[in-house]
C-alpha cells in the first residue's frame, strides 16, 4: 500500500522544478472547482436574501413559527454534520489508498445524506399536504426555493458519490480518481456549510 | 489603464438604478446612483486617452479594423457624453424616454459595442480562420456603417430635444420633425447596405479562401504571442509554451531586443476531445423545451440523459492524448515549408 502523491511535475526532483503546465491538471481541476463553489455561493446568497426579505410576507398564511420544527431540524443537522464527518474519513482512508475503507465511509456518508433527504422529503410532503405549499405565500415561495435548492444539490452529491462507489470498486484508487474524490467532499463539505446557515437563519431565527 | 479597468468593474455593479431615474425612489436613492454613474466616465475617459496616445506619434495604417476602431472611439465618446447628461436626474426627468435616450444607448450599443466587435472579429479573422477578410467589401461595409450609423442617431438627440419620444405611431407636420426623420430613415437605409455589403463580403472571403490565405500567422506586424504562432493555429496552440518574462516578448524579439525562443520540441499533454458537452447541450434545450411545455415524458428522457452524459464525461480514465517530439516536429517543419513556398 503506497500513498498516493500528485505529481506537479514531470521532474523527479518535485520541490525544485517548475511545475509543467500540460501535467499539472489536479491543481487546474481544484482551482475550477473552487470558482464553481464560489459561483454557488452567489446562487444560495441571492436565495437567503429573498428569505430575509420574503420572511415576513405571508399573505396571512401561517408564519414560520406556526411551521417549522426545531427538533426535525436539529436531527437533519446532525446528520449532515456527521455526514461531513465520515466523508473526511472516506479521505483520509483514500490518502492512505486503503480502498475498502473509503468504499464504507463513502457508503456511510451516501446513508447519512439519503436519510437527511428523506426527512426533508417527509417535512415538504407535509408542509404540501396541509396545503402550506410553495403556492400559499411568498415566504413560502422564498422557503421552498432556497431548502429545496439545497436539496437538490444533496440528491446531486448522492448520485455523485454512487457513480464514485462504483468507480471505486472497479479501478480502485488512481489518480484521476483521487482527484474526483478530493472535489466530491470539497462539494460535500460546502453543503454542510450551506445547511448550517440554513439551520440559523430559516430554523432557529424563524422559531425563536 | 488596468486601474481604470478595475474601477469600472466595481463602479458598474452600482449604476444600475440610473435605468430608473423617474421610478419615485428617494431623491438620496437618485442622487448616489446620479453620483456613481457620473464617477465612473472617469475611469473611461482615463481608457478613451489611453487608447488615443496608443496611436499617438504611431505609424497607424488605416486598414479596416483600425477604422472601425477610429469609429467606435468616435462614437463610444458621443455616446458617453451624453450619457453624462442623462446622469443627472433633473435632466433625465426632461428626456426620459425620449429619442435622445435611444439616441444614446444605441450610440453605446452600435457605435461602442458592435463597432468594438467588428475591430477584434476583423482584426483576428485570419488567425482562427486561416484567410482574410475582403478587405475592399470591409471598407464599404465599414463606410455605410459609419456614415449611416451618424446620419440615423444624431438627428434623434435633436429629436428628441424637441420633444419626440419612442415608439410613436404618427406626429403632425406641425411639429416640424418631418425632415428629420427622413434623414434618419434615409441612414438606416445605408446603414442596410452596410450590413448587406457585409453579409456578402463574408460570404464572398469564405467561397475565395484559397486566394487570401495568410501564410505568415502575422499579417499585421503583431506585438502579442498570438501572432507568432500560425494561421489557424495549430491544435495543441505553442509547440513549445512560450516563456513570458517581459511585456511583449514577440515584439522585443522582433526588433532583436530579445533572443528567440528556441524550439527544442517536448511532448505535449492535451485534454481528450470529448462529444460529451454538445450531446448534453442538445439534451438541455430538449429538456428546457420539455418543461416549458409540460411534456413530462421528454423532460423524464432528457434529464436522464443528461445524467447519464455527465457521468460518462466524468468517469473516464483516460482523459488525456500525449502528441510525441517527433509528430510535433513533423507538423511543425511541414508549417514552416509551406509558409516559404
Amino acid at each position: 500500500m503506497k500513498p498516493l502523491t500528485i505529481h506537479h511535475t514531470r521532474d523527479p526532483n518535485a520541490t525544485t522544478a517548475p511545475p509543467d503546465s500540460h501535467q499539472d491538471t489536479y491543481s487546474k481541476t481544484v482551482l475550477g472547482f473552487w470558482i464553481y463553489l464560489m459561483t454557488d455561493c452567489l446562487l444560495f446568497a441571492s436565495f437567503f436574501a429573498t428569505y430575509v426579505v420574503l420572511h415576513e410576507s405571508t399573505a396571512s398564511g401561517p408564519s414560520s413559527q406556526e411551521l417549522f420544527s426545531l427538533s426535525t431540524a436539529f436531527i437533519e443537522t446532525m446528520i449532515l454534520l456527521f455526514s461531513s464527518v465520515s466523508c473526511g474519513f472516506a479521505m483520509l482512508a483514500a490518502v492512505k489508498s486503503q480502498k475498502n475503507q473509503t468504499i464504507a465511509w463513502l457508503a456511510v456518508t451516501f446513508i447519512l445524506g439519503l436519510s437527511f433527504l428523506a426527512i426533508e422529503g417527509h417535512e415538504f410532503f407535509t408542509l404540501v399536504q396541509e396545503g402550506n405549499s410553495w403556492s400559499r405565500s411568498a415566504f413560502l415561495s422564498a422557503f421552498f426555493s432556497l431548502v429545496g435548492t439545497h436539496g437538490l444539490h444533496i440528491s446531486v452529491g448522492l448520485l455523485w458519490m454512487a457513480t464514485m462507489i462504483g468507480q471505486l470498486t472497479f479501478s480502485g484508487i488512481t489518480i484521476a480518481i483521487f482527484r474526483r474524490l478530493v472535489i466530491f467532499s470539497m462539494f460535500w463539505h460546502f453543503l454542510d456549510l450551506i445547511w448550517i446557515f440554513i439551520f440559523t437563519f430559516v430554523y432557529l431565527m424563524g422559531v425563536i | 489603464m488596468v486601474w481604470a479597468l478595475i474601477v469600472i468593474t466595481f463602479l458598474s455593479f452600482i449604476v444600475w438604478l440610473h435605468h430608473f431615474f423617474t421610478m419615485g425612489a428617494s431623491p438620496n436613492v437618485n442622487a448616489f446612483f446620479a453620483i456613481m454613474t457620473m464617477l465612473i466616465a472617469i475611469p473611461t475617459g482615463v481608457k478613451l486617452f489611453n487608447w488615443l496616445f496608443t496611436k499617438f506619434r504611431g505609424r497607424v495604417h488605416f486598414m479596416s479594423p483600425m477604422l472601425w476602431f477610429f469609429a467606435f472611439m468616435l462614437n463610444f465618446s458621443i455616446g458617453g457624453m451624453t450619457g453624462i447628461l442623462l446622469s443627472a436626474p433633473p435632466v433625465d426627468y426632461q428626456v426620459h424616454n425620449s429619442l435622445f435616450l435611444i439616441a444614446h444607448f444605441h450610440g453605446m450599443v452600435i457605435g461602442g459595442v458592435l463597432f468594438g466587435f467588428f475591430c477584434g472579429f476583423t482584426y483576428w479573422f485570419p488567425k482562427f480562420t486561416g484567410f482574410f477578410l475582403s478587405e475592399k467589401l470591409n471598407r464599404y461595409a465599414f463606410w455605410c456603417w459609419f456614415s449611416g450609423f451618424l446620419l440615423a442617431f444624431m438627428p434623434l438627440y435633436m429629436l428628441g430635444f424637441m420633444g419626440a419620444t419612442r415608439r410613436l405611431d404618427h406626429y403632425e407636420a406641425s411639429t416640424g420633425w418631418h425632415p428629420l426623420f427622413v434623414l434618419v430613415a434615409f441612414g438606416a437605409f445605408i446603414i442596410l447596405c452596410g450590413v448587406v455589403i457585409q453579409m456578402y463580403g463574408l460570404l464572398k472571403s469564405i467561397l475565395d479562401r484559397k486566394d487570401n490565405l495568410d501564410l505568415t500567422g502575422d499579417p499585421w506586424n503583431g506585438r502579442t504571442l498570438e501572432w507568432s504562432v500560425p494561421s489557424p493555429p495549430p491544435f495543441y496552440n505553442f509547440a513549445k509554451t512560450p516563456i513570458v518574462d517581459q511585456l511583449d516578448p514577440l515584439w522585443a524579439t522582433k526588433r532583436g531586443q530579445a533572443p528567440p525562443q528556441q524550439a527544442d520540441y517536448e511532448d505535449i499533454h492535451m485534454p481528450k476531445n470529448s462529444p460529451m458537452g454538445i450531446y448534453m447541450g442538445i439534451f438541455s434545450l430538449l429538456f428546457g423545451f420539455a418543461a416549458v411545455w409540460y411534456m413530462l415524458w421528454l423532460a423524464l428522457l432528457s434529464g436522464v440523459a443528461i445524467v447519464v452524459c455527465a457521468i460518462i464525461r466524468t468517469t473516464g480514465e483516460d482523459e488525456h492524448d500525449l502528441i510525441s517530439k517527433e509528430e510535433i516536429r513533423a507538423l511543425e517543419e511541414a508549417r514552416l515549408r509551406k509558409g516559404t513556398a
